[in-house]
């Protein structure tokens, strides 16, 4: 009996072998140049407009607490929100006075009585444009100081860049 | 060695020949064996550099950012501890054409650092720190007191000079309250800006 696939030639179908090794370069590299940036700090901060923080040789990682931002026009974010102006130079600002004081008893009620009295507990961020003058840094230290943040840190950009 | 006919095409027609041809059975069973390149299976390296670069943008961070750390002087950390010796109390007044360093309860000037071309001098300045620390290993608190009209910019450079030396390889020796020889790299970390509250 005659086979039935005589003279049927058949195709293997081959598997399509994708080279990758010029994918995998690639990719290397975007590591390294990941690796490179990497931050182990968990401080992460959404830099508001016109504000250039002033360069600083610290090399001492910042952490999470609530941040102020103050730009070069004098405008305040806490938080990335927006809450007012330094209008004056008087030394408590009321806005900032006012959302700080809101940001201390959300923070408090998530601690225990006892941590909560700890000044370490109340830290703050304060990033300032490096183009304002010692007066407007003093009103942000008062005001935050008045609202129950003792502790400051001030966020400065690194000599090395 | 086998002596045997050569397949029925290679035969040659015509006048005998006598192919002498041997024939042998390995021509016939051989083998050639294809040297198959062995390609190393590179998905899983692929799946482990794809997951760390997700990992890697999630926590990237291109502007490297650092903290210079203060207190406002209510809650200060500086030593409470009675002592039989005076407190350093080192003061920091950083006017608009000079710095002055003062120390002690009094408020003793210990020296004046000048500006020079409009910038303050603040090698001199960590000069003359060092010799303070150098006396009072032990200390770590300095106070600072600036007029409103000095920079921000300024202001944290002057930190900077107060709080560590610029070069690690350099190191300050004294000797502590305990009798102990201390050497360290570091000035005066706890920064406090007075008339805070």
């Amino acid at each position: 009996m005659r086979s039935k696939t005589f003279g049927k030639v058949r195709k293997k179908v081959g598997v399509l072998d994708l080279d990758i090794t010029s994918l995998l370069d690639i990719l290397v590299i975007l590591l390294v140049f990941l690796l490179q940036s990497f931050n182990s700090s968990d401080l992460d901060v959404n830099f508001v407009e016109d504000l250039i923080l002033p360069n600083s040789n610290s090399k001492d990682y910042g952490h999470h607490s609530v941040i102020v931002q103050v730009n070069k026009d004098k405008r305040i974010w806490v938080d990335n929100q927006e809450i007012g102006k330094i209008q004056n130079l008087e030394m408590e600002i009321p806005e900032l006075l006012g959302a700080l004081k809101a940001k201390k008893g959300e923070s408090d009620a998530k601690l225990s009585p006892e941590d909560a009295q700890k000044a370490s507990n109340h830290k703050i961020n304060v990033l300032i444009d490096e183009s304002l003058k010692y007066e407007n840094v003093r009103q942000i230290m008062h005001t935050a100081a008045m609202a129950g943040f003792p502790a400051f840190k001030f966020i400065v950009k690194s000599n090395d860049e | 060695m086998n002596y045997l006919r050569p397949p029925l095409k290679l035969r040659k027609k015509g006048p005998h020949k006598r192919i002498k041809k041997i024939w042998s059975n390995e021509m016939f069973h051989k083998k050639i064996k294809k040297k198959i390149a062995v390609k190393p299976n590179l998905i899983p390296i692929l799946d482990a550099v794809f997951i760390f670069i997700f990992f890697l943008l999630m926590s990237a961070q291109f502007i490297k950012i650092y903290e210079i750390g203060s207190d406002a002087p209510a809650v200060s950390l500086v030593d409470t501890k009675k002592n039989d010796k005076n407190p350093l109390n080192l003061i920091l007044q950083i006017k608009e054409e000079e710095i002055v360093i003062t120390s002690g309860l009094e408020n003793n000037v210990v020296t004046q650092v000048k500006k020079i071309d409009g910038k303050y001098d603040l090698e001199t300045l960590r000069e003359h720190l060092v010799k303070i620390k150098q006396n009072h290993i032990d200390e770590e608190s300095i106070i600072l007191r600036p007029v409103s009209s000095v920079g921000y910019k300024e202001l944290v450079l002057i930190m900077d000079a107060v709080r560590k030396l610029e070069n690690d390889s350099i190191m300050v020796e004294g000797k502590s309250a305990s009798g102990e020889v201390v050497k360290t790299t570091k000035l005066f970390e706890q920064i406090i800006f007075e008339t805070m509250i």
